[in-house]
């Protein structure tokens, strides 16, 4: 009778560690690395969470930490509520062109289909170029891509913020590869469904 | 006199106002079930699929809500029954994928897979509870307030 009492207190003793504040690492999505999360204390102190499952009971003292074996039954709920990750397109241009190739109307059509997928989703469109011209004739191609693509989207009911269409010029072109250097992968415009 | 003193003090508010972005569009609702409320500068705004989130926005959970959000840096939360969150800074430079990211768990559960601004810096993105404040390094991850 006292053993089954004791084991009862124990069970509720370790259910109510339960209701601690806490913070759990879990995998990386789809092959992605796991990453890390540190508590970071007042005095300049972390403690570091770096393997999936790793969990830091947090309080108003230094962060506990233990390694459980099975994650909580809301934790998978919760992460299955979380949206899609963002999908990402790219049309390619002709070297200082910003009229869209035929060839990549096909391209178009699947942002079509991804955004019937997804109503309400934010549409990012961010034109570039490679690193040939002047910065500023680079920037306003790449403005001219953006909103070629924009205005096609926009003219099958789509809505993009104007904000949300955008030139980013030679800027990425010339910080992997140097200026004046000519290269296709960066004749482009980028689109994002959030 | 009195009329220079009130434009300068228009022209301080003016500039106030418009050097602190905090109007533009930080994230989205993407997903939402049961009762879910979103509070901005002290008063609710509905919540509905698409609607644009901003910097100090509150977004709470009723007993059966839940809801999905994307942000621009593409990092997605997810917030589980009876929960609140703080949207307390957000900053991002899209060019340079570079920023900082602050959220504040009051109570409930986040689900969290970070974005570009946890990778831009250490500790770039943050999350504080009432008792702790945790650095973000990547990439999926809870945190629960009771």
């Amino acid at each position: 009778m006292v053993r089954r009492i004791a084991t009862a207190a124990l069970v509720l003793a370790l259910g109510a560690c339960a209701t601690t504040d806490r913070v759990t690492l879990l995998e990386g999505e789809a092959g992605h690395p796991v990453g890390a999360i540190a508590v970071l204390g007042k005095d300049g102190t972390e403690t570091v969470l770096d393997a999936p499952r790793m969990q830091a009971l947090l309080g108003s003292e230094t962060a506990r930490v233990r390694t459980v074996d099975k994650l909580d039954a809301a934790i998978g709920p919760l992460m299955d509520s979380l949206p899609l990750p963002p999908a990402s397109f790219t049309i390619t241009f002709p070297n200082a062109g910003a009229r869209i190739p035929g060839d990549q109307m096909q391209v178009l059509e699947k942002i079509r289909t991804e955004l019937a997928r997804r109503p309400g989703a934010q549409i990012e469109v961010a034109g570039f170029t490679d690193s040939t011209g002047t910065e500023e004739s680079n920037n306003e191609l790449s403005r001219q891509r953006a909103l070629a693509i924009t205005q096609e989207l926009r003219d099958s009911g789509f809505e993009i913020a104007d904000e949300d269409a955008v030139g980013r010029g030679e800027y990425e072109a010339r910080a992997a590869l140097g200026d004046n250097v000519a290269d296709e992968s960066y004749r482009r415009v980028d689109v994002i469904i959030r | 006199m009195t009329k220079r003193i009130i434009i300068s003090a228009m022209a301080a508010i003016a500039t106030c106002v418009f050097s602190q972005p905090a109007w533009a569009e930080i994230g989205r609702v993407r997903s939402l079930v049961g009762e879910v409320k979103i509070i901005r500068d002290g008063r609710p705004i509905t919540a509905a699929s698409g609607v644009k989130l901003e910097q100090g926005d509150v977004i709470s959970t009723g007993r059966n809500g839940r809801v999905g959000i994307t942000f621009l840096d593409n990092s997605r939360a997810a917030l589980g029954p009876g929960t609140e969150v703080a949207l307390d800074e957000f900053t991002y430079d899209r060019a340079r994928q570079t920023g900082s990211f602050v959220t504040r768990v009051n109570r409930g559960s986040l689900g969290v897979v970070s974005g570009n601004i946890a990778r831009s810096r250490q500790d770039a993105m943050r999350v504080r509870t009432p008792t702790s404040t945790l650095g973000v390094r990547g990439t999926r991850f809870v945190v629960e307030v009771k």
